[in-house]
């Protein structure tokens, strides 16, 4: 059998689709012929053929897009045009851009114009390669163009079997679309390594459709189906190496090439999330019905990533796990070091990691990550069941420089039960101490996602009735029943903080931002003197001299201590909370909740030299 | 008070008196001006030795500034790096000359590539300065300075190739086997070869340069991210 599968935009043109690769793997070992079609490149590369005929756009348009977009369904409404016609609830979209502050509008149009001809243009592509079976893969913002190719196939090959899948399916959302779009004749649901086998199966006759793990499929009558929605997540061991061969000769070969600086690997370790198992972040929807934990045996793990890296010459690996398996520590982390080369590696983690394992990561190339920082109040992160302080999050973030980590973090706020007095005044008050270490990206009202514990239970403060995100009714043609079981987004009153209140915490995180790059507060410890080096941005340069039993507290405050742990490690010291108040009027260390932490960054050299 | 759980907290700590009893035995030995700072200024025909105690003592949190005469060897810098030395200073106003510039290049590359903050006054012989821009800037060119930022151009070690990453002019992204590099400038690309390196089409990309006669390998290895200088 011969299978096309499909990656549409707005997959990022950096990195080859996980879920291409994985399944290629599945139905080659099947037996089938299989033939990876990347139409996101395809349509970079339309926008650069745009531009050199002295067009308007270019594949930077496609970056801004796929960097921007999708908390305003931009690259969903820009395919809308293909999917039912051009100027497709233009003027209401326009309007929903503008009321966002969205900058990119006019080229979304310009996009929108050349979406159909650009559909066209993939179908006639998909079938060149003759294919018994086409597989369209759709996450984030690629379900219009995946429905428009779909359309587009059906009308010229009405017989051809079409599957879509991948984290847009999961659970409700894949029978909502199965429903509403016939060019869909199969959905499947979660995880595609067993269904995908077993759809094959039921093809060749060896099973029933209805037999099919969580499938949506059509009777002979054109009747909709839909099979029990089971999750049976991929066993660790189990889960497929990834074929990314096709990527890389597509994208060695594009004239969109010249847009796309450096390539990455797209590999998975594991799947799932081991902290999600015990207590699920609550605003957290990414596993969808996977959330168990699986890992690749680290031999193969190791394997699969310096076989990749040696294979197509590229440094930079970009997993997609949602948490590294911290028994990785003692295994592939010390292997990857031992090579030897200079990796670039992106993990994300949990942030309550060891100076050791911060050492670890460093070690062994990793050097981006997303620890889940989140907050830096003890409360909010308690709303949110982050299992984290605040002043851990402060210490993770003082790691993470010494360890020369980049942590990638935004600071959410919104949620049900937080209130500016209790659990913002204060952080927003200390902020200009933090300027020497990471800052976040921005702050960021926390979205309502399906799957996530703030979206099934009300009793976590969403209970109003839901709306699917603004943007979903303005991309597609269908009653609000519907689009509730489709979306993924949601739309909900305003909870905590109002925003005047978020307005005075974007100020001091801008602050941040604009002051990290030049800030340093450097600690160092001689014999029994502490020497604090100040250097940050907003605070007079000064050296801070700690000597005998006030170097010994701040040396302890390396760690996150409450008053009692702090004095469980000194002993009996009267003088101590006049210490720590003088500290955290000089910024040297951060206070929440009662626990407090040094701030200064161990080391001799100026951090920001 | 517990002073075994103190005693845990200072472990990584050396005392800083076997410290200065290293900086007194290579050198001048000068005690700040900064609180517990610690400047060796030494003959650069002793600094190898000096970098690889000091290697061994650690800095026990002094900040050690190291003052030299001339070009430091790349396995020098290395050690001094992981010393912990706060920073190399080469000393007096440096006319270096084309003779010298291997060496030069040499050491500053490895300055960069082990985050030790090189400190130096001077000119460089005209021909030589495009060359050089990527590398620690002396104080007393402001323009230079003013340009200058980590990571402009650097390579990065992967299995059988380098890979360079070129920030002077626009990102470049180049890949080269190894194989056809190692063997002329060494496995760390830190060793001057001669004419036999200097390929006609590295020198076209900027990437070898040719002083009196020998070939040298221009980018830095890059170790810390992220890079950014563009």
């Amino acid at each position: 059998m011969r299978v096309s599968l499909v990656s549409m935009p707005w997959q990022a043109l950096h990195w080859p689709s996980l879920a291409l690769s994985v399944l290629d793997t599945v139905l080659t070992d099947l037996g089938c012929e299989v033939t990876q079609i990347y139409g996101n490149l395809q349509f970079a590369e339309y926008l650069a053929g745009n531009h050199q005929t002295g067009g308007e756009l270019s594949p930077d348009d496609y970056h801004i897009v796929c960097d921007t977009g999708f908390a305003y369904g931009v690259g969903e409404w820009v395919f809308s045009s293909a999917l039912y016609e051009p100027g497709w609830r233009l003027t209401r979209f326009r309007e929903h851009l503008e009321h966002k502050g969205y900058a990119h509008a006019d080229a979304a149009e310009r996009m929108h114009r050349l979406a159909p001809r650009f559909v066209e243009l993939t179908a006639d592509r998909v079938l060149a390669t003759r294919p018994d079976l086409v597989g369209i893969s759709s996450a984030f913002e690629q379900n219009v163009p995946s429905l428009a190719l779909a359309a587009a196939l059906k009308r010229r090959r009405p017989d051809l079997p079409i599957v879509m899948g991948g984290a847009n399916c999961d659970g409700p959302m894949g029978a909502a679309l199965h429903r509403n779009f016939p060019q869909l004749d199969y959905v499947v649901r979660g995880e595609g390594e067993r269904p995908v086998r077993e759809l094959l199966e039921a093809f060749a006759g060896q099973r029933a459709m209805a037999d099919v793990t969580g499938l949506c499929w059509r009777d002979a009558d054109g009747r909709a189906h839909e099979n029990p929605y089971v999750a049976r997540p991929t066993p660790g061991h189990l889960l497929p190496v990834a074929k990314v061969d096709p990527f890389f000769e597509a994208v060695h070969a594009s004239p969109a090439r010249p847009w796309i600086n450096g390539l990455a690997l797209r590999l998975e370790t594991s799947r799932g999330c081991w902290w999600g198992e015990k207590r699920q972040c609550t605003f957290c929807g990414l596993n969808g019905g996977g959330i168990g934990f699986r890992s690749k045996p680290a031999k193969r793990a190791f394997d699969e990533i310096s076989s990749a890296v040696a294979k197509f010459g590229v440094l930079d690996v970009m997993l997609s796990d949602n948490i590294l398996d911290p028994s990785y520590f003692d295994t592939l982390l010390p292997w990857l070091a031992a090579l030897d080369w200079d990796l670039n590696i992106f993990y994300e983690v949990k942030s309550n990691l060891k100076p050791e394992q911060m050492a670890s990561l460093a070690a062994a190339g990793v050097t981006t990550v997303q620890p889940g920082i989140e907050s830096l109040s003890s409360r909010v992160l308690a709303l949110m069941n982050k299992g984290a302080t605040g002043a851990a999050q402060v210490r993770a973030l003082r790691l993470f420089r010494e360890h020369g980590i980049h942590p990638m973090w935004n600071y959410l706020y919104g949620f049900p039960g937080e209130r500016w007095l209790t659990d913002y005044a204060h952080v927003a008050e200390q902020i200009p101490a933090l300027v020497h270490l990471p800052p976040p990206n921005g702050i960021t009202r926390v979205t309502l996602d399906r799957f996530s514990p703030l979206f099934d239970d009300p009793t976590l403060g969403v209970d109003e009735p839901l709306l699917p995100a603004a943007w979903y009714p303005l991309v597609y043609d269908l009653d609000g029943e519907e689009l509730l079981e489709l979306a993924y987004t949601f739309e909900y009153p305003p909870k905590g903080i109002d925003d005047n209140d978020a307005a005075k915490l974007a100020i001091v995180v801008e602050q941040w931002r604009e002051r990290s790059a030049r800030s340093s507060m450097t600690c160092r410890a001689v014999d029994d003197v502490v020497v604090i080096e100040d250097r940050r941005i907003g605070w007079p340069a000064r050296d801070h001299v700690l000597r005998g039993a006030r170097a010994s507290a701040y040396l302890a405050l390396a760690r996150h201590l409450t008053m009692p742990g702090l004095l469980a490690v000194l002993g009996d010291q009267p003088d101590l909370r006049e210490w720590l108040g003088e500290w955290k009027a000089d910024g040297l260390v951060y206070e929440d909740a009662g626990t407090w932490v040094a701030l200064a960054v161990p080391g001799v050299r100026d951090a920001a030299a | 008070m517990p002073q075994r759980r103190l005693q845990a907290l200072r472990a990584p700590f050396t005392e800083s008196s076997a410290v200065r009893a290293v900086a007194r035995t290579f050198g001048k030995f000068v005690a700040g001006p900064r609180m517990h700072e610690l400047t060796v200024q030494c003959d650069v025909s002793v600094v190898g030795e000096l970098a690889w105690l000091l290697r061994d003592t650690g800095v026990a949190g002094l900040r050690v500034v190291v003052r030299t005469n001339g070009s430091v060897p790349v396995r020098a810098v290395r050690d001094l790096a992981l010393a912990g030395v706060a920073r190399l200073q080469i000393d007096g106003h440096r006319e270096l000359a084309e003779a010298e510039l291997p060496e030069w290049f040499e050491m500053s590359k490895a300055t960069v590539a082990f985050g030790l903050p090189l400190r130096w006054n001077g000119t460089m012989p005209p021909p030589a300065r495009p060359h050089a821009r990527h590398l620690p800037p002396p104080g007393n060119d402001e323009m230079w300075c003013r340009d200058w930022k980590f990571g402009m151009l650097g390579w990065r070690r992967g299995p059988g190739f380098v890979e360079v990453l070129d920030c002077r002019d626009g990102l470049q992204q180049l890949t080269i086997v190894s194989d056809t590099l190692t063997p002329l400038f060494g496995r760390e690309l830190n060793r001057p070869s001669g004419l036999e390196g200097a390929d006609a089409a590295l020198r076209e990309a900027g990437l070898v340069a040719v002083f009196a006669g020998r070939a040298v390998w221009l980018p830095y290895r890059l170790r810390a991210w992220p890079v950014n200088p563009l």
